[in-house]
């Protein structure tokens, strides 16, 4: 059975970090809505004909994607649907008990869940 | 062989423990399947598992299959708890 990490881009391989370094830009920053629909004064206001709302807006640079809470996002540019995981290595492997009330014995996936306020995980 | 009889709750625990060892490393194992660290791991680890259910098996009856007494045998899987039952897992 071939091995999927050998199919994959160069990037996914390196540890410590699934993301490229630079992400590719694409081709099209945003769509441009057609004419026969209004120009929306703000980014995330309605316009008053319904048409093709790009996800940020089209002013922004290209080297600085943004998503609509203005967030930085270093994934812009990256297929959608797609998943990324960085490689993970065998190592700080916990001792077998406490691996077992962790519910893994790898230190670096023990991360329990704190609710999104705060912060997503304990890491 | 009463003498060295094991704690019940204790031996459970412990392969609960070493159980859950071997399931984590064979996912890791399913994505490295090279790695050698993780082989060892997994390798000394079902080694324990199996033990541990062997030794149950002796003591307290057959927690799985594998560990059922041979067909020449009465078949004591009934004997013990289920469970759900007092005395059970």
């Amino acid at each position: 059975m071939p091995n999927y990490r050998y199919h994959t881009p160069d990037y996914m391989h390196r540890s410590g970090c699934g993301r490229p370094a630079s992400a590719p830009q694409p081709s099209a920053p945003c769509s441009q809505p057609s004419a026969s629909c209004s120009q929306p004064s703000m980014p995330c206001s309605q316009p008053a004909v319904p048409c093709a709302q790009p996800a940020a807006p089209c002013a922004r640079p290209a080297d600085m994607p943004v998503c609509c809470d203005g967030k930085y996002d270093e994934l812009s540019g990256m297929p959608l649907a797609m998943a990324y995981v960085p490689w993970q290595e065998w190592q700080n492997i916990y001792e077998a008990e406490k691996g077992f009330h962790c519910g893994t014995i790898f230190e670096e996936l023990n991360m329990p869940f704190n609710g999104i306020r705060m912060g997503g995980c304990c890491k | 062989m009463t003498e060295n009889k094991p704690n019940r709750q204790e031996l459970l625990e412990w392969i609960n423990v070493v159980s859950f060892a071997v399931d984590d490393v064979k996912l890791f194992l399913d994505t490295h399947p090279c790695n050698q660290e993780a082989l060892e791991y997994f390798e000394e680890f079902k080694k324990q598992r199996v033990q541990a259910l062997k030794e149950y098996a002796a003591y307290y009856g057959p927690l799985t299959l594998d560990t059922a007494c041979t067909p020449a045998e009465y078949w004591c899987w009934i004997n013990e708890p289920w469970p759900w039952q007092e005395g059970g897992c």
